[in-house]
């Protein structure tokens, strides 16, 4: 009578012993996850545009007869946006997944590539008197190029949301790839904060 | 007085009989038990290293579908992988060898990525971590659009500045920006990266726990 209480507790303890190792592991969902996604999901933007600048003709008798000039020059650059993971945050609460954060912004200062000569169209110079573009002109030319490119980029509010949007994109098809793997269907909730 | 001693004698020696029987009998259950249990437990050790290797044979299969699940929830997104980049230029105009101007224009260059077109195969091999591998295709260029009220030229005589130059501009500059977007590798390098990070970025933290990387390549489009 006393055999079969002894075979069961034999297999409990089997099972005990090795059964708890096996017990499947679930994807959860977690902060950093997402501050993850947020840190790759950047997003290169490549320009290249184009300084516009005139050179007016000095004063005085030395000047005489100088014209004013004008020139163009041709720059590239890359600007990188992002969503700052260090903000991003979430809640959960049943199978609704809230998202709180903030929208993109510039990452990386942008960086303007080597103008080279090629890239510089000038008018015509006077014939009576040189009003010449020298290294300072271009100097001033390129700075003038590196504000240009930030202000082009700040202004650029359709590629912030472009770039808001793929993350949050991202972010929503990941969690919704969780849900299916363990088996609940998530409603995902954007909230917009401050950066 | 000796009946007695050699009755008592007797009655002793058949308790530790009877002693002894029972510790023999009760050492073979015992050892029965102890070989019953053994067997359990190589039973259940084998039990355990099949589920265990189906389980694991499990997990990985399940790995594949969840990044493919996840990917197909993306490639629809046509949006994630292209994007349009500010290609503002200037275009040099010639007659006869000779420059006629300098026409600066804005311009608009749209490329991207066919997230749909995507493969995936994994990789594994002992003592080494898995890696899951992402195909996309090359980055194309999808459209290209001037801003013709932009175009600003530099002329080298006024005598080109003819009422027929802003037609004449305008292809030039249009012209100009198809074949920048055709040759130059520097915007669709961007937007090759950005359909990278964008599935590295959705697969990555789906993976992590398994110990798998992942690794997005570049393949030629179907």
């Amino acid at each position: 009578m006393m055999k079969t209480p002894k075979i069961i507790s034999i297999i409990v303890t089997c099972a005990l012993l090795f059964g708890c190792s096996t017990k499947k592991e679930v994807k959860s969902l977690s902060k950093y996850d997402i501050q993850n996604i947020c840190k790759i999901a950047t997003l290169d933007l490549y320009y290249q545009n184009v300084a516009k600048g005139t050179k007016s003709p000095g004063t005085g008798l030395v000047h005489t007869f100088e014209t004013e000039r004008k020139f163009f020059i041709r720059y590239t650059g890359k600007v990188t946006l992002g969503v700052n993971a260090d903000n991003v945050d979430i809640k959960i609460k049943d199978n609704e997944v809230t998202v709180t954060m903030p929208k993109a912004e510039i990452i990386s200062e942008p960086t303007v590539d080597a103008i080279s000569a090629n890239d510089i169209f000038i008018s015509p110079d006077s014939f009576l008197n040189k009003n010449e573009i020298d290294q300072d002109d271009q100097k001033k030319a390129i700075e003038i190029a590196q504000n240009e490119m930030l202000e082009t980029a700040k202004n650029d509010s359709e590629k912030y949301d472009l770039a808001t949007d793929r993350a949050q994109s991202l972010i929503k098809s990941f969690i919704e790839a969780v849900g299916e793997e363990i088996g609940v269907q998530y409603v995902v909730v954007f909230n917009t904060k401050d950066s | 007085m000796d009946d007695v001693k050699k009755s008592s004698k007797k009655e002793d020696d058949k308790r530790q009989k009877e002693i002894e029987k029972q510790w023999s009998k009760a050492g073979f259950n015992f050892g029965l038990y102890a070989v019953f249990a053994c067997l359990l437990l190589i039973l259940a050790f084998y039990a355990y290293k099949e589920i265990n290797k189906n389980f694991l044979q499990q997990k990985e299969g399940e790995l594949t579908v969840t990044a493919e699940s996840a990917l197909e929830k993306i490639k629809e997104r046509t949006d994630l992988s292209t994007a349009m980049y500010t290609y503002n230029s200037v275009v040099t105009v010639y007659e006869d060898e000779k420059i006629k101007y300098h026409a600066a224009y804005k311009g608009k260059i749209t490329a991207g990525v066919d997230l749909s077109k995507f493969t995936l195969s994994k990789v594994t091999s002992q003592n080494k971590p898995g890696k899951l591998i992402i195909t996309i295709p090359k980055a194309e260029i999808q459209d290209t659009n001037i801003d013709q009220n932009s175009i600003d030229c530099i002329f080298t005589n006024n005598k080109y500045n003819t009422e027929t130059v802003q037609a004449e501009a305008i292809n030039k500059c249009s012209d100009d920006l198809k074949r920048a977007a055709a040759e130059d590798e520097r915007i669709k390098e961007a937007a090759q990266n950005n359909a990278i990070n964008s599935v590295k970025a959705l697969i990555e933290p789906l993976v992590k726990d398994s110990g798998y990387t992942v690794e997005v390549k570049v393949g030629e489009s179907e």
